[in-house]
């Protein structure tokens, strides 16, 4: 670039140049007092925009499919082209359920929210460990590999409430929970403070919930508590 | 929120997530897409409406995007096609597709005679610019960046060009702008 043009450029930028022709200088000065005054106006409309853009946006996505689990009959579901391995998972599942609970003499838990968040950390033992959970149902391996390719789970997880699961997460759905020491609903409530999910944004809080859910057990919230403290997000 | 961390949320399997990333790119890119759109002489409604559909495209094909480092520039990317098929639909802007088809001395000449009747120097400035966005709104984009101190790295983003060809490309819109406004100063020297 010439000199010229460059002082021409620093001038448009506001920038005092020394020693340049004074008619480029007059020149890029006027410029810029055109371009500013016509940004300004712009600005002055930007910023008094209120958030029904983002509203909008949001019911088109939705409107869509975008946010919206596409619902299909269970024929359609059973028979879809990709189930036959769910399938064969299941049906393996279940051989391995009931060669575990054939005995009686096992106390069992009613719905003991715990268990559940356990398949999510229990998947490093073992190969049926990473497929199914004690009871034998297929858990998936999504959360697995996620911990595998990142260090870090930064999915909700699934809980016995709808109202604290990866589709549904409610500050309140999850308070119940972890208030009872479910270590899963801890996770998804440090998960929440972590990204400003439906709560203000806090990195303190969201250190707290993965603290106590890590004194459960739950290794993804260690993984994600010492996450927060290597990235010196939080003040140790 | 960095762009990146909005594009993990868009490629979550979580709906709260994807929402989430949803709400995140809109509060992040809007208000530079409604000055771009703005500064490409769209009016705010249709800014608005141009703005909405690039979000939209943005949003459900971000699963597509592998490098999240070139998510930013893809993003311009998708706001600059946007933009053209917009110009495309509606005739009135039938120049702004291709800047160079109306060759610089007829407009030139054409406001030399307006701009002798004005003695405000000023004056004489926002017509010639005027014209000039008219005939290479790109370019007067390029001058917009470039007054916003805008690095070469960051206008490339913007415009989809290498940093080698946006180099060569603002200083060329230098000497484009140049005969617009060079009657102005005269008297000058």
């Amino acid at each position: 670039m010439k000199k010229n043009e460059e002082n021409w450029f620093a001038t448009l930028a506001g920038e005092k140049v020394y020693g340049m022709n004074p008619k480029i200088r007059l020149q890029a000065r006027l410029v810029r007092s055109v371009f500013k005054k016509r940004a300004e106006e712009i600005n002055k409309n930007i910023n008094q925009d209120d958030d029904y853009l983002e509203e909008k946006l949001i019911h088109e996505l939705e409107k869509i499919g975008f946010l919206k689990k596409q619902s299909k009959s269970w024929l359609e579901k059973l028979f879809d082209k990709n189930n036959w391995l769910i399938l064969l998972a299941i049906g393996a599942g279940g051989v391995y359920a009931t060669k575990e609970y054939m005995r009686s003499d096992v106390i069992q838990l009613v719905d003991q929210p715990q268990l559940i968040e356990e398949q999510v950390v229990r998947s490093k033992t073992g190969f049926w460990g990473n497929w199914f959970d004690a009871q034998g149902g297929f858990t998936g391996f999504w959360s697995r590999i996620q911990l595998e390719k990142t260090g870090r789970l930064e999915e909700p997880i699934p809980t016995s409430s709808t109202q604290c699961s990866p589709d549904n997460l409610s500050i309140k759905g999850c308070l119940a929970l972890a208030n009872n020491g479910n270590s899963a609903a801890q996770f998804n409530l440090g998960l929440m403070y972590e990204k400003g999910l439906k709560v203000e944004q806090s990195y303190e809080k969201a250190f707290e919930w993965y603290k106590k859910s890590s004194a459960l057990g739950n290794k993804p919230a260690s993984i994600n508590r010492d996450y927060l403290i290597d990235n010196e997000l939080i003040l140790q | 929120m960095e762009l990146e961390d909005i594009l993990k949320l868009l490629q979550s399997e979580s709906l709260v997530l994807r929402e989430k990333g949803g709400r995140e790119i809109c509060k992040k890119l809007k208000p530079q897409l409604m000055g771009y759109y703005r500064q490409r002489r769209l009016n705010k409604v249709e800014s608005e409406e141009v703005i909405m559909t690039s979000l939209l495209k943005i949003i459900t094909k971000a699963n597509t995007v592998e490098e999240p480092k070139k998510f930013k520039s893809w993003c311009w990317q998708v706001a600059r096609n946007t933009l053209y098929d917009h110009f495309r639909k509606y005739k009135k802007y039938k120049n702004e597709i291709n800047e160079e088809v109306l060759e610089n001395f007829e407009i030139v000449a054409r406001i030399t005679q307006e701009k002798e009747k004005i003695t405000d120097k000023e004056e004489c400035v926002q017509l010639g610019i005027k014209e000039f966005e008219k005939a290479m709104p790109d370019r007067a984009y390029i001058i917009h960046m470039k007054m916003e101190k805008f690095t070469n790295q960051k206008i490339s983003e913007r415009i989809g060009k290498s940093l080698a060809a946006t180099k060569e490309y603002v200083s060329q819109t230098y000497k484009k702008l140049k005969p617009f406004i060079e009657n102005c100063t005269e008297g000058d020297d």
